[in-house]
């Protein structure tokens, strides 16, 4: 409705400004194969406005660069650098949870597109199911991701984001088995055995989606959601790791960020 | 931006939803080798009748399996030991009973299998021996023990 309005509106302004214009200047005027009205773009300025409707047939081209401008906005190179901290894990942990990861990340913006990623964090795990027969200790280990994203909203502000990426991820990692009851009811046997110092590593990757929304000024939140596949891990004669930093449990398929991240801008838009 | 929003919350509980879900355990709980009978010179299995299963030096001289019907069966080995023995008896006529005695010599290996199954010791096997008057012969296929459900053991019987 609004744009039929404009449209009749611009026709007035158009037939009104060629009456004025008439005597002034002599073009050629643009004569459309069809019955069709053609309009400037939305966002073109008003001076090529003017220019367009006096019939100038270069007008035509510089509205549509003009209003390309506005609505496809061209962002640097460097655009920005996220700084965050992916904090739910130690919350859920605290609300019961038996592990948890935490991390730093830094994700530099290019073009508002393509974002290479860096995480570096600290994981950890400590469990004792019940009606099982074990505790199951991770020392706290690093672990470190790298890959990239790819901001789908790149027409957008850089303060909103909806992306997906891909992540390589490696740790290291020491794990006991303490507290072990064995019993064996058919020769009546019962002993109790640690399993310490265990040590493991892991090498994944990752295909995620993302959103990040402004919170407040340069800061933001920001959520993932993680599908993830092990490629190689060590296995030993004395077990299989349970939890893997970074990753989690290793039977889990899916993982899940959410961060608080501070956004600083690397030219002025 | 409002939708972005909305995906926001959407993820908030999805996470909740999976974080509470967990795992069970679709293997053995303990690592106990699973002895298949089959019939001499063919991977054929066969089925042994009236067969007593017991094992050596076992509290109350229980019996694992008492006169039965039996293609296969768990045979726990001591976790305290590095041997175990099994006698194999066989009721073949009214009067008359036959037996074998298999020992099975290994190492126990404390073992964490995962979170739903626990810890358990898995048995490394260096060798088994056939002894007695029934049975034909004896074979490892599956060296380490763990608390899966595969073939460990065969054993073979003549017709």
């Amino acid at each position: 409705m609004l744009k039929k309005l404009l449209t009749i509106l611009l026709l007035l302004i158009a037939v009104q400004a060629a009456m004025a214009q008439d005597s002034l200047r002599h073009v050629t005027p643009v004569r459309p194969a069809t019955n069709v009205t053609l309009t400037p773009p939305r966002g073109t300025s008003e001076e090529v406005i003017k220019r367009y409707l006096t019939g100038d047939s270069t007008a035509q081209q510089e509205a549509r660069r003009d209003s390309l401008k506005r609505v496809y906005k061209h962002y640097p190179l460097l655009t920005d650098v996220a700084v965050g901290l992916n904090f739910i894990e130690p919350l859920l942990m605290a609300m019961g949870q038996d592990y948890a990861s935490v991390d730093v990340h830094a994700t530099l913006n290019m073009w508002n597109r393509l974002q290479p990623v860096l995480e570096l964090g600290l994981g950890w795990a400590k469990t004792t199911p019940d009606d099982m027969n074990f505790t199951y200790r991770a020392k706290p280990a690093l672990y470190g991701k790298i890959g990239f994203n790819y901001n789908f909203m790149y027409k957008s502000e850089p303060r909103y984001q909806a992306f997906l990426g891909v992540r390589l991820g490696y740790s290291s990692f020491t794990y006991d088995v303490t507290d072990v009851s064995y019993r064996n009811s058919y020769w009546a046997e019962a002993s109790t055995f640690d399993i310490k110092g265990i040590s493991s590593n892991a090498i994944w990757g990752e295909a995620l989606a993302g959103i990040k929304v402004c919170i407040f000024k340069q800061w933001s939140l920001g959520w993932t959601i993680r599908y993830h596949g092990l490629f190689n891990y060590k296995k030993t004669d004395s077990g299989r790791p349970w939890f893997i930093p970074g990753y989690g449990p290793r039977r889990r398929p899916l993982g899940f960020t959410f961060s608080l991240s501070y956004t600083i801008p690397l030219s002025s838009l | 931006m409002n939708r972005l929003i909305y995906i926001f919350i959407a993820l908030t509980a999805a996470l909740l939803a999976v974080a509470c879900s967990d795992g069970s355990c679709y293997d053995n709980s303990s690592a106990l080798p699973l002895v298949r009978f089959y019939a001499k010179g063919t991977t054929t299995q066969v089925e042994v009748s009236n067969v007593t299963i017991r094992g050596i030096g076992v509290p109350g001289d229980s019996l694992l399996v008492d006169n039965d019907a039996v293609s296969e069966v768990y045979l726990p080995l001591r976790a305290n030991a590095d041997v175990t023995q099994w006698r194999f008896s066989y009721t073949v006529d009214a009067d008359i009973e036959l037996a074998d005695t298999l020992t099975i010599t290994y190492d126990a290996v404390p073992y964490f299998s995962s979170v739903e199954c626990g810890a358990m010791y898995n048995f490394h096997l260096k060798s088994v021996e056939l002894t007695g008057d029934y049975a034909d012969s004896v074979a490892i296929v599956k060296p380490v023990i763990d608390n899966g459900t595969d073939v460990a053991i065969r054993m073979f019987f003549s017709n």
